[in-house]
């Protein structure tokens, strides 16, 4: 299968449980290595893209390091990469971009899923990834704080005009985010579907309510509802 | 706290159970001489304070020494087993063996293999803690979540900085109950292994015991015991500062 993210694009992929759309994203953060294909990150190799450290990536998981503050885990990238890293983020800056300015040295256990995420997300901008790669970012958290979070996180792309290529179950979220929007069928993994979302940016809680928004959504769905047809649920 | 609450009861508790056992003592003395109150047993303890001192003194430098060796050795294992966790499947079960040999058996033949004085007491010491260790530490060097292991190795992280960043952390609750239980077990090796020896608190048992001395007897045990559990307090303590993330500082346990 081919795909494609360009610079400052944000494409999502949806599709059902075990179609293999997490297990993408980690072979372009060279988590897991592929058996067979090619996967250009930057020009590069995803192993050479990960040692030039490339990729930023936000897990479902915040996976924040419970010894640190919110600060240090922030940082970790930055410490991780010693002289490695070209030019990194001011990180006090970041954490304020993700709202948590007041939060800096908290201990991560104090904070809410939200905020955790939030947290998660300034890491991985720390280094100024030319990808961010989003995988389920917002899973494991309630619906409000979820929409919340969408519509932070948009503002966060929009200033930090990074690639973003990001995995979800959710097609609402997957619209109102990115602007092509990838379906993948289970079984074998493939993406089957590509479509174009003509919204225009910048997006609020009122694109929500767009006609274009709930067209693009049902026609995403079809494409999905398409994809699984003959597997059974 | 549930900590300082779970204290006051254990000392309420402590003193009750004292004052009972006077009141008792008081009543029915004469017909108990092995059994003396607290306030004779408080009485040895300030008359027997200097030969008690010279040999906690021995003890404490021999459950220490043995704390630190026995616990580093468990340390090592433990880094050997995770690294290779073939030879985990290969050595556990001779672990456990060395673990089942009873204290009271290995103390006389380091006796014999090493002479009276510090060598053997200090080595029943390290053993008595190393198992803890070795076992703790194995399971906490693996405690760190799989996906903190995925962002650092995102992160391209070196094994070094794995280890000092996420793996070492991770481990160190369980290194800090390790040493926990391995502090009162060493100063339980090092009375075993004095046992048979010329000094420390395991000789001063001993030889209290031999002369009939039932009151020093007693003074010698409370004295040991409360060493015992200020090293378990020292431990605590120390794991509340070290680990102020992990699950008892945040009262989960």
């Amino acid at each position: 299968m081919t795909l494609e993210v360009h610079d400052h694009e944000f494409v999502a992929l949806v599709g059902p449980s075990g179609c293999g759309k997490s297990t993408l994203l980690r072979l372009v953060a060279d988590l897991d290595t592929a058996t067979t294909g090619a996967i250009v990150v930057g020009g590069r190799s995803p192993v050479d893209a990960r040692h030039e450290r490339l990729c930023g990536v936000v897990f479902q998981d915040p996976v924040l390091l419970p010894w640190l503050d919110v600060l240090a885990n922030v940082r970790l990238p930055m410490e991780v990469a010693g002289g490695g890293a070209a030019a990194p983020a001011d990180p006090m800056a970041l954490i304020e971009l993700v709202g948590l300015g007041r939060f800096a040295h908290a201990r991560t256990w104090q904070l809410s899923g939200g905020m955790r995420q939030r947290a998660a997300i300034a890491r991985a901008l720390v280094l100024r990834p030319q990808i961010l790669l989003l995988d389920e970012p917002f899973g494991a958290l309630d619906e409000i704080t979820r929409q919340r979070m969408n519509l932070e996180l948009l503002r966060i792309w929009s200033e930090r005009r990074t690639a973003a290529l990001m995995v979800t179950h959710s097609i609402g979220e997957a619209v109102f985010l990115a602007d092509r929007v990838l379906v993948m069928s289970p079984q074998p993994g493939r993406i089957v579907a590509e479509e174009a979302v003509p919204l225009p940016r910048p997006r609020a809680i009122e694109t929500f309510a767009s006609a274009d928004f709930l067209e693009c959504v049902s026609r995403v769905t079809r494409r999905l509802l398409g994809a699984v047809e003959g597997t059974p649920a | 706290m549930k900590g300082a609450r779970g204290w006051t009861v254990t000392l309420i508790v402590l003193v009750g159970v004292v004052v009972l056992w006077e009141i008792a003592e008081r009543l029915v003395a004469a017909r108990f001489p092995l059994v003396p109150a607290p306030s004779a047993i408080g009485g040895a303890i300030v008359r027997f304070a200097t030969p008690i001192w010279l040999n906690l003194r021995l003890t404490l430098i021999e459950s220490a020494l043995g704390l630190v060796s026995g616990s580093l050795l468990g340390l090592a294992v433990a880094a050997v087993f995770v690294r290779w966790p073939r030879l985990e499947r290969s050595l556990y079960n001779l672990i456990v063996t060395i673990h089942s040999i009873p204290l009271v058996a290995v103390a006389p033949i380091l006796l014999i293999w090493f002479g009276v004085g510090i060598t053997a007491p200090t080595i029943v010491a390290g053993l008595a803690c190393f198992f803890p260790m070795a076992v703790n530490a194995t399971r906490g060097l693996r405690a760190a979540s799989a996906s903190s292991l995925d962002l650092m190795r995102a992160l391209d992280a070196s094994q070094i900085q794995t280890f000092l960043r996420v793996r070492g952390p991770a481990s160190l609750p369980y290194v800090m109950a390790a040493l926990k239980l391995g502090a009162p077990a060493a100063v339980l090796g090092a009375t075993v292994g004095e046992w048979l020896g010329t000094a420390g608190v395991g000789y001063l048992l001993f030889s209290a015991m031999v002369n009939f001395q039932v009151e020093l007897l007693w003074a010698t045990m409370v004295i040991a015991t409360g060493v015992a559990l200020a090293g378990y307090l020292l431990f605590s303590v120390a794991e509340r500062v070290l680990v102020a993330w992990g699950p008892s500082a945040r009262g989960e346990t």
